[in-house]
């Protein structure tokens, strides 16, 4: 099992994010001491070359490099990449208006300025569409797939323009600082290029092959596969990679599915995937033999990350049970002596996922395995905070891992911090993000 | 859980931090 890179790596990380962030102003200020701005308008510009920057390394963050994912986890790098994207929106939305304040208002309403400036405007333009369109894409409804393909070049797109627009309006754009600004801009070209082109040209050469298509439940299939050639697939229990399965069954696309299968699986791995979209449909009629590529492993929703804790809550809904699922065979695998109580919410008995390797686990002792079903047909009721506490008896010295529909996880973090529950000893595996 | 709390305070201080530099940069060097 390959340890996931530890809080030092992480820590170095972000502190080196801020100093990258400001480094070209920082630069740009140093090579040229005065600029021929009055205060407000150097505000405006200095707010351009930042924004700028974020921008840039928005392509590093986005990258999905095993490096800088390994100690935050692609959820919260994800969320980070968001936030930093609305940074840098304001800080470009404040860049024209604080410079047409300084310097005349034609600069931002003009019909005739110079040509550099329209493409400004046109990179700011379809920044805001895109933030607009992305902020807003389940109100809006546009699949994950199509906004994706949307997304990738147009980001790529407003990077370039906002470059040329930089290199031919700023005034600290000669000498060194045009080297300094062109090499933050090629870093993410070259990184977009790494992931979009170069990277699954690469993992083409490493693929993996389809060894067994499995029905588990009603519309709920595993995919068995296995690495052509020795080269052993490692990750913890809990991870999830992507995969593009290259067969007539179902779209060519990358998607990301969690590994339900034990580490200790000898260069396999086992993914149950439910039907539940325009790619997952076909899934059932992937055959043994197809290709598949996979990208990962990533992830940070693994009890193997907190040996600390003896005690645990596992909460599953439906097909959220894989990541617990990896875990609790890798538990069995190792002969862990951990307790776990797995309260495990389904539609009707049809629709519960492994049930007789979970009974199997429950005897077998390693972990202390006890497994509680709750059935939307049943009369127990939906799973609440409430029902929770009293299957568990108490929240002392337990720790929690929810993998469940978004609704269910946000009312049980809710229920489970009134009780006091710190948020260390909450894990949560945002797989809607 | 917790990595989402810091993750929230991290993006505030960076906000808050390139907010001073730029006014710092600005007044330093506007005319």
């Amino acid at each position: 099992m390959r340890p996931i890179a530890g809080k030092a790596w992480g820590v170095f990380l972000a502190g080196l994010y801020p100093l990258l962030v400001v480094a070209p102003l920082v630069i740009f200020a140093a090579l040229n001491r005065v600029s021929d701005h009055v205060r407000v308008a150097e505000v405006g510009v200095d707010c351009a070359v930042v924004g700028l920057t974020i921008l840039a390394l928005q392509f590093v963050i986005t990258a999905r490099l095993s490096w800088v994912e390994a100690p935050f986890g692609l959820d919260v790098l994800l969320v980070f990449h968001r936030a930093m994207a609305l940074v840098a929106t304001a800080l470009l939305c404040v860049h024209p208006v604080l410079v047409a304040r300084g310097e005349g208002w034609p600069l931002l309403v003009g019909w005739h300025p110079r040509w550099y400036i329209w493409v400004g405007r046109l990179a700011l333009a379809l920044l805001l569409l895109h933030v607009m369109v992305s902020v807003s894409r389940r109100l809006i409804r546009l699949p994950y797939e199509k906004w994706r393909r949307l997304h990738n070049p147009m980001a790529l797109a407003i990077l370039i323009l906002g470059f040329v627009h930089s290199l031919a309006a700023g005034d600290d754009m000669h000498g060194g600082a045009v080297f300094v600004w062109a090499a933050v801009m090629a870093t993410a070209l070259g990184f977009w290029l790494y992931s979009h082109l170069v990277r699954p040209r690469l993992l083409l050469r490493r693929p993996f092959r389809v060894i067994g298509v499995k029905a588990e439940a009603p519309r709920v299939w595993t995919l068995t596969l296995e690495r052509r050639g020795d080269r052993p697939f490692h990750f913890v229990p809990g991870q999830f990679q992507f995969l593009r399965l290259h067969g007539a069954a179902v779209p060519p696309e990358e998607h990301p599915f969690t590994i339900a299968s034990s580490p200790a699986g000898s260069g396999r791995i086992a993914l149950t995937i439910k039907e539940s979209g325009d790619f997952t449909a076909g899934i059932g009629r992937v055959r043994p033999g197809d290709r598949a590529v996979v990208h990962g492993p990533f992830g940070r929703f693994s009890h193997t990350l907190h040996p600390e804790e003896r005690d645990l809550v596992f909460v599953a809904g439906g097909v959220g049970i894989t990541p617990l699922m990896s875990m609790l065979r890798s538990m069995r695998d190792q002969r862990e002596p951990r307790r776990v109580l797995l309260a495990y919410a389904s539609r009707s008995t049809a629709d519960v996922l492994f049930p007789d390797e979970l009974e199997g686990m429950e005897a077998g002792g390693h972990p202390g395995l006890k497994v509680v079903h709750i059935l939307d047909e049943g009369e127990s009721g939906r799973l609440n905070v409430d029902r929770l506490l009293g299957l568990c008896g108490g929240v002392e010295g337990k720790a929690f891992y929810l993998c469940c529909p978004p609704p269910m996880m946000a009312a049980l973090i809710r229920g489970l911090r009134h009780e006091g529950v710190s948020p260390s000893r909450i894990h949560a595996d945002y797989f809607s993000l | 859980m917790q990595r989402f709390q810091w993750m929230g305070l991290y993006v505030v201080f960076i906000a808050a931090a390139l907010a001073c530099l730029i006014a710092a940069v600005a007044a330093g060097r506007a005319q």
